[in-house]
Protein backbone atom coordinates (compact mmCIF):
# COMPACT_ATOMS: atom_id res chain seq x y z
CA UNK A 1 0.00 0.00 0.00
CA UNK A 2 1.36 3.19 -0.70
CA UNK A 3 3.02 4.82 2.60
CA UNK A 4 4.86 7.91 1.27
CA UNK A 5 3.53 10.17 -0.87
CA UNK A 6 5.15 12.06 -3.56
CA UNK A 7 6.13 14.96 -1.75
CA UNK A 8 8.05 13.05 1.30
CA UNK A 9 9.61 11.25 -1.59
CA UNK A 10 10.61 13.96 -3.60
CA UNK A 11 12.18 15.85 -0.72
CA UNK A 12 13.98 12.83 0.66
CA UNK A 13 15.75 12.34 -2.90
CA UNK A 14 16.49 15.93 -3.72
CA UNK A 15 17.64 16.55 0.07
CA UNK A 16 20.17 13.42 -0.63
CA UNK A 17 21.52 15.28 -4.20
CA UNK A 18 21.97 18.53 -2.36
CA UNK A 19 23.94 16.87 0.52
CA UNK A 20 26.33 15.47 -2.03
CA UNK A 21 26.48 18.81 -3.98
CA UNK A 22 27.43 20.84 -0.83
CA UNK A 23 29.79 18.16 0.59
CA UNK A 24 31.34 18.13 -2.67
CA UNK A 25 31.42 21.16 -3.20
CA UNK A 26 32.41 21.97 0.42
CA UNK A 27 35.66 19.80 0.37
CA UNK A 28 37.08 18.98 -3.12
CA UNK A 29 35.80 21.32 -5.44
CA UNK A 30 37.92 24.59 -5.64
CA UNK A 31 37.62 27.43 -3.25
CA UNK A 32 35.91 29.88 -6.24
CA UNK A 33 33.15 27.40 -6.34
CA UNK A 34 31.82 28.54 -3.18
CA UNK A 35 28.57 30.39 -5.10
CA UNK A 36 27.34 26.81 -5.52
CA UNK A 37 27.90 25.55 -1.99
CA UNK A 38 25.96 28.23 -0.92
CA UNK A 39 23.08 27.70 -3.42
CA UNK A 40 22.86 23.86 -2.60
CA UNK A 41 22.70 24.77 0.97
CA UNK A 42 19.56 27.58 0.14
CA UNK A 43 17.77 24.69 -1.79
CA UNK A 44 18.27 22.05 1.83
CA UNK A 45 17.61 24.89 3.21
CA UNK A 46 14.15 25.37 1.38
CA UNK A 47 13.52 21.45 1.20
CA UNK A 48 14.20 21.52 5.73
CA UNK A 49 10.80 24.21 5.75
CA UNK A 50 8.94 22.22 3.05
CA UNK A 51 9.79 18.91 5.26
CA UNK A 52 8.74 20.91 8.32
CA UNK A 53 5.55 21.93 7.77
CA UNK A 54 4.70 18.95 5.78
CA UNK A 55 5.41 17.03 9.15
CA UNK A 56 2.61 18.61 10.80
CA UNK A 57 0.22 18.64 7.95
CA UNK A 58 0.96 15.97 5.79
CA UNK A 59 -0.77 12.22 5.25
CA UNK A 60 -0.05 10.05 8.09
CA UNK A 61 3.40 8.59 7.58
CA UNK A 62 4.52 11.74 7.26
CA UNK A 63 3.77 13.22 10.30
CA UNK A 64 5.98 13.74 13.56
CA UNK A 65 3.64 12.79 16.03
CA UNK A 66 3.42 9.56 14.08
CA UNK A 67 7.01 8.52 14.21
CA UNK A 68 8.90 10.08 16.62
CA UNK A 69 8.42 8.19 20.28
CA UNK A 70 9.46 7.84 23.29
CA UNK A 71 13.07 6.53 24.22
CA UNK A 72 11.85 2.99 25.72
CA UNK A 73 9.69 3.05 22.70
CA UNK A 74 13.51 3.28 20.81
CA UNK A 75 14.84 1.79 22.94
CA UNK A 76 12.03 -1.48 22.42
CA UNK A 77 12.62 -1.33 18.84
CA UNK A 78 16.44 -1.95 18.94
CA UNK A 79 15.63 -4.64 20.80
CA UNK A 80 13.81 -6.33 18.45
CA UNK A 81 15.74 -5.60 15.71
CA UNK A 82 18.70 -7.53 17.59
CA UNK A 83 16.48 -10.53 18.20
CA UNK A 84 16.01 -10.65 14.27
CA UNK A 85 12.49 -9.94 14.47
CA UNK A 86 12.00 -6.65 14.46
CA UNK A 87 8.37 -5.03 14.86
CA UNK A 88 6.64 -3.55 11.54
CA UNK A 89 5.79 -0.46 11.10
CA UNK A 90 3.85 0.65 8.36
CA UNK A 91 5.87 4.42 8.05
CA UNK A 92 9.45 4.92 9.94
CA UNK A 93 10.36 3.00 13.08
CA UNK A 94 11.05 4.74 16.32
CA UNK A 95 14.51 4.26 16.22
CA UNK A 96 14.36 5.58 12.09
CA UNK A 97 12.44 8.82 13.46
CA UNK A 98 14.98 9.28 15.92
CA UNK A 99 17.31 9.29 12.97
CA UNK A 100 15.23 12.02 11.08
CA UNK A 101 14.79 13.88 13.87
CA UNK A 102 18.91 14.03 14.43
CA UNK A 103 19.12 14.34 10.40
CA UNK A 104 17.02 17.75 10.27
CA UNK A 105 18.29 19.49 13.55
CA UNK A 106 21.87 18.36 12.12
CA UNK A 107 20.69 20.33 8.88
CA UNK A 108 19.64 23.12 9.83
CA UNK A 109 22.63 23.79 12.63
CA UNK A 110 24.39 23.29 9.44
CA UNK A 111 22.79 25.85 7.18
CA UNK A 112 22.61 28.27 10.30
CA UNK A 113 26.37 28.33 11.19
CA UNK A 114 27.65 27.91 6.94
CA UNK A 115 25.18 31.20 6.93
CA UNK A 116 26.84 33.06 9.83
CA UNK A 117 30.55 31.98 8.55
CA UNK A 118 29.68 33.08 5.31
CA UNK A 119 28.89 36.52 6.69
CA UNK A 120 31.72 36.37 9.45
CA UNK A 121 34.37 35.15 7.32
CA UNK A 122 33.87 35.83 3.86
CA UNK A 123 31.46 39.29 4.44
CA UNK A 124 29.37 37.29 1.83
CA UNK A 125 25.78 36.61 2.25
CA UNK A 126 22.41 38.21 3.72
CA UNK A 127 24.09 38.77 6.92
CA UNK A 128 27.59 40.04 5.96
CA UNK A 129 28.24 43.42 7.68
CA UNK A 130 26.16 42.11 10.84
CA UNK A 131 28.67 39.13 11.99
CA UNK A 132 32.03 39.79 13.17
CA UNK A 133 35.05 37.52 11.90
CA UNK A 134 35.41 36.45 15.28
CA UNK A 135 31.49 35.05 15.51
CA UNK A 136 32.19 33.46 11.41
CA UNK A 137 35.17 32.07 12.39
CA UNK A 138 33.87 30.58 15.45
CA UNK A 139 30.58 29.06 13.47
CA UNK A 140 33.22 27.60 10.65
CA UNK A 141 34.52 25.38 12.85
CA UNK A 142 30.85 24.37 14.62
CA UNK A 143 29.92 24.12 10.63
CA UNK A 144 32.80 21.92 9.84
CA UNK A 145 32.55 19.62 13.48
CA UNK A 146 28.34 19.18 12.45
CA UNK A 147 29.40 18.17 8.86
CA UNK A 148 31.55 15.67 10.48
CA UNK A 149 28.58 14.35 12.69
CA UNK A 150 26.50 14.46 9.75
CA UNK A 151 29.25 12.16 7.87
CA UNK A 152 28.52 9.74 10.86
CA UNK A 153 24.94 9.92 10.71
CA UNK A 154 24.53 8.73 7.12
CA UNK A 155 26.31 6.13 7.17
CA UNK A 156 24.33 5.31 10.53
CA UNK A 157 21.18 5.79 8.55
CA UNK A 158 21.90 3.98 5.33
CA UNK A 159 23.10 0.69 7.84
CA UNK A 160 20.03 0.74 9.50
CA UNK A 161 17.70 1.01 6.27
CA UNK A 162 19.55 -1.71 4.78
CA UNK A 163 19.13 -3.75 7.98
CA UNK A 164 15.79 -3.19 8.52
CA UNK A 165 15.56 -4.11 4.82
CA UNK A 166 17.48 -7.52 5.16
CA UNK A 167 15.13 -8.15 8.25
CA UNK A 168 11.61 -7.14 7.15
CA UNK A 169 12.31 -8.83 3.78
CA UNK A 170 11.22 -5.33 2.60
CA UNK A 171 13.33 -3.39 0.02
CA UNK A 172 12.93 -0.18 2.02
CA UNK A 173 14.89 2.13 -0.13
CA UNK A 174 12.60 0.94 -3.01
CA UNK A 175 9.65 2.03 -0.84
CA UNK A 176 11.40 5.66 -0.75
CA UNK A 177 11.25 5.62 -4.49
CA UNK A 178 7.58 4.06 -5.32
CA UNK A 179 6.27 4.89 -1.98
CA UNK A 180 4.53 1.75 -0.95
CA UNK A 181 5.20 -1.19 1.68
CA UNK A 182 3.87 -4.58 1.76
CA UNK A 183 1.06 -4.75 4.05
CA UNK A 184 2.20 -7.06 7.05
CA UNK A 185 0.18 -6.55 9.96
CA UNK A 186 -3.07 -4.87 9.88
CA UNK A 187 -3.31 -3.69 13.58
CA UNK A 188 -0.39 -1.03 13.28
CA UNK A 189 -2.07 1.13 11.23
CA UNK A 190 -2.67 4.09 13.22
CA UNK A 191 -0.95 6.53 10.74
CA UNK A 192 -3.89 7.44 8.78
CA UNK A 193 -4.33 10.95 8.83
CA UNK A 194 -5.26 12.84 5.58
CA UNK A 195 -3.25 15.20 4.12
CA UNK A 196 -3.62 19.00 4.99
CA UNK A 197 -1.81 20.35 1.94
CA UNK A 198 -3.75 23.69 2.19
CA UNK A 199 -2.52 24.31 5.45
CA UNK A 200 0.68 23.81 4.41
CA UNK A 201 0.66 25.94 1.48
CA UNK A 202 -0.58 28.82 3.88
CA UNK A 203 2.23 27.84 6.01
CA UNK A 204 4.76 28.00 3.94
CA UNK A 205 3.66 31.11 1.89
CA UNK A 206 3.56 32.67 5.40
CA UNK A 207 7.14 31.61 5.92
CA UNK A 208 8.55 32.46 2.83
CA UNK A 209 7.05 35.81 3.29
CA UNK A 210 8.67 36.52 6.54
CA UNK A 211 11.89 35.44 5.00
CA UNK A 212 11.47 38.16 2.22
CA UNK A 213 10.75 40.71 4.71
CA UNK A 214 13.53 39.63 7.03
CA UNK A 215 15.58 40.01 3.86
CA UNK A 216 14.27 43.31 2.71
CA UNK A 217 14.26 44.86 6.20
CA UNK A 218 18.49 43.61 6.60
CA UNK A 219 19.14 45.23 3.34
CA UNK A 220 22.70 45.45 2.32
CA UNK A 221 24.88 46.82 4.70
CA UNK A 222 26.85 49.91 4.00
CA UNK A 223 30.49 48.33 5.08
CA UNK A 224 30.53 44.66 5.00
CA UNK A 225 34.10 44.51 5.07
CA UNK A 226 33.90 46.36 8.76
CA UNK A 227 34.96 49.55 6.66
CA UNK A 228 33.76 51.89 4.46
CA UNK A 229 34.97 51.22 0.56
CA UNK A 230 38.54 52.17 -0.42
CA UNK A 231 39.52 54.09 -3.63
CA UNK A 232 43.36 54.25 -3.39
CA UNK A 233 43.17 56.96 -6.51
CA UNK A 234 40.95 59.14 -4.28
CA UNK A 235 43.08 59.32 -1.00
CA UNK A 236 46.43 59.93 -3.62
CA UNK A 237 47.10 56.74 -2.43
CA UNK A 238 47.62 55.51 -6.07
CA UNK A 239 50.24 58.32 -6.92
CA UNK A 240 52.12 57.92 -4.36
CA UNK A 241 52.38 55.00 -3.80
CA UNK A 242 50.67 53.33 -6.59
CA UNK A 243 52.99 53.72 -10.03
CA UNK A 244 55.77 51.14 -9.14
CA UNK A 245 53.78 48.47 -7.56
CA UNK A 246 49.68 47.76 -7.42
CA UNK A 247 48.12 49.87 -4.43
CA UNK A 248 48.53 47.35 -1.38
CA UNK A 249 45.76 47.52 0.17
CA UNK A 250 46.12 48.89 3.78
CA UNK A 251 44.09 46.48 5.48
CA UNK A 252 47.24 43.56 4.53
CA UNK A 253 49.63 44.80 7.22
CA UNK A 254 49.29 46.17 11.01
CA UNK A 255 49.90 49.79 11.55
CA UNK A 256 53.13 49.40 13.17
CA UNK A 257 54.51 47.81 9.43
CA UNK A 258 52.88 50.59 7.55
CA UNK A 259 54.93 53.07 10.11
CA UNK A 260 58.53 51.29 10.01
CA UNK A 261 57.84 50.94 5.93
CA UNK A 262 57.32 55.27 5.53
CA UNK A 263 59.94 55.98 7.75
CA UNK A 264 62.33 54.05 5.79
CA UNK A 265 61.53 54.60 2.07
CA UNK A 266 64.87 55.45 1.33
CA UNK A 267 65.39 52.01 1.30
CA UNK A 268 62.08 50.39 0.53
CA UNK A 269 62.95 47.01 -0.39
CA UNK A 270 66.10 47.71 -2.11
CA UNK A 271 64.68 50.70 -3.96
CA UNK A 272 64.79 54.08 -2.71
CA UNK A 273 61.07 55.49 -3.00
CA UNK A 274 61.33 58.64 -1.22
CA UNK A 275 58.39 61.13 -0.84
CA UNK A 276 58.87 64.75 -0.22
CA UNK A 277 57.63 65.70 3.29
CA UNK A 278 54.36 66.57 3.09
CA UNK A 279 53.32 63.79 0.80
CA UNK A 280 54.81 61.34 3.15
CA UNK A 281 53.46 62.70 6.12
CA UNK A 282 49.91 62.59 4.36
CA UNK A 283 50.81 58.52 3.36
CA UNK A 284 51.81 57.48 7.12
CA UNK A 285 48.45 59.14 8.30
CA UNK A 286 46.53 57.03 6.02
CA UNK A 287 47.82 54.08 6.23
CA UNK A 288 48.06 53.98 10.17
CA UNK A 289 44.43 55.01 10.25
CA UNK A 290 43.01 52.24 7.24
CA UNK A 291 45.37 49.02 8.91
CA UNK A 292 44.22 45.67 9.21
CA UNK A 293 43.13 47.01 12.81
CA UNK A 294 40.41 49.17 11.19
CA UNK A 295 38.99 46.48 8.84
CA UNK A 296 37.28 43.28 9.84
CA UNK A 297 37.31 41.13 6.77
CA UNK A 298 39.23 37.52 7.16
CA UNK A 299 42.61 38.56 5.20
CA UNK A 300 42.82 42.08 8.02
CA UNK A 301 42.05 39.77 10.81
CA UNK A 302 44.44 37.35 9.56
CA UNK A 303 47.77 39.33 8.75
CA UNK A 304 47.67 41.35 11.85
CA UNK A 305 50.04 38.72 12.77
CA UNK A 306 53.32 39.60 11.30
CA UNK A 307 56.42 37.55 10.37
CA UNK A 308 59.31 38.30 13.06
CA UNK A 309 61.92 38.56 10.74
CA UNK A 310 60.45 40.44 8.07
CA UNK A 311 57.18 42.83 9.76
CA UNK A 312 56.90 44.67 6.39
CA UNK A 313 56.35 41.95 4.20
CA UNK A 314 53.26 40.56 3.34
CA UNK A 315 54.48 37.52 2.15
CA UNK A 316 56.21 36.08 4.51
CA UNK A 317 53.21 36.51 7.47
CA UNK A 318 52.75 33.35 8.33
CA UNK A 319 49.11 33.11 7.45
CA UNK A 320 50.03 34.33 4.03
CA UNK A 321 52.60 31.24 3.69
CA UNK A 322 49.36 29.23 5.15
CA UNK A 323 47.58 29.77 2.39
CA UNK A 324 49.57 29.70 -0.49
CA UNK A 325 51.54 26.54 0.99
CA UNK A 326 49.99 24.28 -1.94
CA UNK A 327 51.07 26.77 -4.86
CA UNK A 328 54.99 25.37 -6.52
CA UNK A 329 57.08 28.66 -5.60
CA UNK A 330 58.21 28.33 -9.25
CA UNK A 331 54.83 29.50 -10.61
CA UNK A 332 55.23 32.80 -8.86
CA UNK A 333 57.69 33.91 -11.59
CA UNK A 334 55.01 32.89 -14.83
CA UNK A 335 54.77 35.98 -17.31
CA UNK A 336 51.39 36.88 -16.19
CA UNK A 337 52.50 36.37 -12.47
CA UNK A 338 55.45 37.97 -11.93
CA UNK A 339 56.13 38.22 -8.04
CA UNK A 340 54.55 36.61 -4.90
CA UNK A 341 53.47 40.36 -4.41
CA UNK A 342 51.53 40.72 -7.50
CA UNK A 343 48.23 39.58 -5.62
CA UNK A 344 45.49 41.22 -8.37
CA UNK A 345 47.43 38.71 -10.98
CA UNK A 346 45.48 35.54 -9.21
CA UNK A 347 43.15 37.89 -6.46
CA UNK A 348 41.08 39.39 -8.78
CA UNK A 349 39.53 41.60 -5.85
CA UNK A 350 42.60 42.58 -4.71
CA UNK A 351 42.02 46.13 -5.45
CA UNK A 352 38.93 46.39 -2.42
CA UNK A 353 40.81 43.91 0.03
CA UNK A 354 38.15 42.09 0.02
CA UNK A 355 39.56 38.57 -1.19
CA UNK A 356 36.82 36.34 -1.68
CA UNK A 357 37.49 32.43 -3.12
CA UNK A 358 35.68 33.23 -5.72
CA UNK A 359 37.62 36.18 -7.30
CA UNK A 360 40.45 33.94 -7.05
CA UNK A 361 41.82 33.13 -10.62
CA UNK A 362 45.09 30.93 -11.35
CA UNK A 363 46.54 32.97 -14.28
CA UNK A 364 47.39 30.38 -16.60
CA UNK A 365 51.02 29.37 -17.09
CA UNK A 366 52.73 31.40 -20.34
CA UNK A 367 56.40 30.22 -20.84
CA UNK A 368 58.18 33.82 -20.18
CA UNK B 1 65.12 84.36 -21.89
CA UNK B 2 66.09 82.71 -24.72
CA UNK B 3 63.24 81.91 -27.10
CA UNK B 4 62.46 78.06 -27.07
CA UNK B 5 63.12 77.75 -30.89
CA UNK B 6 66.91 78.18 -30.34
CA UNK B 7 67.15 75.70 -27.74
CA UNK B 8 65.17 72.70 -29.41
CA UNK B 9 63.20 71.55 -32.73
CA UNK B 10 60.81 72.87 -34.03
CA UNK B 11 57.33 71.42 -32.46
CA UNK B 12 53.96 71.39 -30.92
CA UNK B 13 53.91 71.28 -26.97
CA UNK B 14 51.65 72.36 -24.19
CA UNK B 15 52.41 75.02 -21.79
CA UNK B 16 53.83 72.70 -18.90
CA UNK B 17 55.93 70.82 -21.48
CA UNK B 18 57.04 74.32 -22.84
CA UNK B 19 58.06 75.25 -19.12
CA UNK B 20 59.53 72.20 -18.29
CA UNK B 21 62.00 72.36 -21.37
CA UNK B 22 62.67 75.57 -20.32
CA UNK B 23 63.61 74.77 -17.16
CA UNK B 24 66.27 72.02 -18.44
CA UNK B 25 67.62 74.89 -20.63
CA UNK B 26 68.31 77.14 -18.18
CA UNK B 27 69.83 74.41 -15.99
CA UNK B 28 72.14 73.02 -18.83
CA UNK B 29 73.88 76.16 -19.87
CA UNK B 30 74.88 76.20 -16.09
CA UNK B 31 75.91 73.12 -16.15
CA UNK B 32 78.10 73.88 -19.19
CA UNK B 33 78.56 76.67 -21.36
CA UNK B 34 78.97 74.89 -24.25
CA UNK B 35 75.37 73.93 -24.52
CA UNK B 36 72.91 74.86 -27.16
CA UNK B 37 70.30 72.87 -28.00
CA UNK B 38 68.82 69.65 -27.22
CA UNK B 39 68.65 66.91 -29.64
CA UNK B 40 66.38 64.04 -29.92
CA UNK B 41 68.66 61.61 -31.84
CA UNK B 42 71.41 61.90 -28.37
CA UNK B 43 67.89 61.52 -26.88
CA UNK B 44 67.13 58.29 -28.36
CA UNK B 45 70.52 57.07 -28.02
CA UNK B 46 70.58 57.75 -24.69
CA UNK B 47 67.00 56.37 -23.84
CA UNK B 48 68.00 52.95 -25.11
CA UNK B 49 71.49 52.31 -24.85
CA UNK B 50 72.60 50.34 -22.27
CA UNK B 51 74.61 52.15 -19.25
CA UNK B 52 76.93 50.79 -16.19
CA UNK B 53 77.23 52.27 -13.02
CA UNK B 54 73.49 51.42 -12.14
CA UNK B 55 71.76 48.52 -10.49
CA UNK B 56 72.36 45.41 -12.75
CA UNK B 57 68.93 44.70 -13.32
CA UNK B 58 68.13 47.81 -15.19
CA UNK B 59 70.93 48.69 -17.56
CA UNK B 60 68.65 50.94 -19.54
CA UNK B 61 65.67 52.31 -19.81
CA UNK B 62 63.94 50.60 -22.07
CA UNK B 63 64.60 47.70 -19.62
CA UNK B 64 61.10 48.55 -17.86
CA UNK B 65 59.80 50.92 -20.46
CA UNK B 66 59.62 48.61 -23.20
CA UNK B 67 61.58 48.50 -26.78
CA UNK B 68 60.15 51.72 -28.30
CA UNK B 69 58.45 54.93 -26.84
CA UNK B 70 55.02 53.52 -27.89
CA UNK B 71 54.85 50.22 -26.56
CA UNK B 72 53.75 49.81 -22.92
CA UNK B 73 56.19 48.76 -20.41
CA UNK B 74 56.93 46.87 -16.68
CA UNK B 75 58.09 47.51 -13.89
CA UNK B 76 59.81 45.36 -11.89
CA UNK B 77 57.30 45.12 -9.52
CA UNK B 78 54.84 43.66 -12.47
CA UNK B 79 52.57 46.80 -12.40
CA UNK B 80 52.26 48.09 -16.24
CA UNK B 81 53.68 51.18 -17.48
CA UNK B 82 51.91 53.31 -20.11
CA UNK B 83 53.68 54.06 -23.29
CA UNK B 84 56.25 57.15 -23.36
CA UNK B 85 54.71 58.54 -26.51
CA UNK B 86 52.50 61.49 -25.84
CA UNK B 87 50.87 60.15 -29.45
CA UNK B 88 49.41 56.89 -27.02
CA UNK B 89 49.92 58.64 -23.88
CA UNK B 90 48.52 62.23 -23.70
CA UNK B 91 49.03 62.65 -20.59
CA UNK B 92 52.94 62.23 -20.44
CA UNK B 93 55.18 64.92 -19.02
CA UNK B 94 52.45 67.64 -17.97
CA UNK B 95 53.07 67.16 -14.53
CA UNK B 96 55.90 68.79 -13.73
CA UNK B 97 56.91 66.78 -10.22
CA UNK B 98 55.99 63.40 -11.63
CA UNK B 99 58.35 64.16 -14.44
CA UNK B 100 61.56 65.44 -11.95
CA UNK B 101 60.51 62.66 -9.64
CA UNK B 102 60.77 59.75 -12.17
CA UNK B 103 64.40 60.90 -13.46
CA UNK B 104 65.46 61.13 -9.98
CA UNK B 105 64.75 57.66 -9.00
CA UNK B 106 65.03 55.54 -12.12
CA UNK B 107 68.37 57.88 -13.64
CA UNK B 108 69.97 56.64 -10.13
CA UNK B 109 68.52 53.00 -10.89
CA UNK B 110 69.92 53.16 -14.07
CA UNK B 111 72.96 55.07 -14.43
CA UNK B 112 73.95 55.24 -10.48
CA UNK B 113 74.13 58.69 -10.66
CA UNK B 114 71.53 61.71 -11.54
CA UNK B 115 70.90 62.60 -15.21
CA UNK B 116 71.97 66.22 -16.22
CA UNK B 117 69.62 68.98 -17.33
CA UNK B 118 71.00 67.81 -20.89
CA UNK B 119 70.35 64.38 -20.79
CA UNK B 120 66.81 65.51 -19.54
CA UNK B 121 66.24 67.57 -22.06
CA UNK B 122 67.49 65.53 -24.71
CA UNK B 123 65.03 62.22 -23.79
CA UNK B 124 61.96 64.88 -23.53
CA UNK B 125 62.43 66.24 -26.83
CA UNK B 126 62.95 62.49 -28.26
CA UNK B 127 59.88 61.23 -26.33
CA UNK B 128 57.79 64.53 -27.19
CA UNK B 129 58.39 63.98 -30.81
CA UNK B 130 56.74 60.46 -30.22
Amino acid sequence: MLIWDKGTRIFHWMLVLLVVGDALTGWMAPKWMLNWHVAFGAGIGMLLIWRIVWGVYGPGPSRFENFIRSPAAVLGHLRSVASGHPRWHAGHNPAGGWMIVALLITLTLILITGLIALAGEEKQGILAGWISYGVGHLCKEIHEGLVTLLFVLIPTHIAGVILESLLERENLIRSMITGKKRLTAIQTLPELQQAKPVHALIWNSGIALLLWVGYLGLGEHPAPLGHAPWSASAAGYAKACGECHWSFHPSLLPESSWQTMISTLDNHFGENASLSEDVRRQMDDLLRTNAAHAWDTKAANQLRRVSKEEPMRITAAPYWLKKHRHIPADSYASKSIGSKSNCPACHQDAESGHFTPQAIRNPKEKIA
Amino acid sequence: MVGLATVVPQHAWSGEQASLLEKYARQARQESPDFTVFQPQRGELFFTSRHSGGKPDTPACTTCHGATPTSSGMTRANKPIEPMAISKTPSRFADPDKVEKWFGRNCDSVLGRPCTAQEKGDVLVYLLKQ
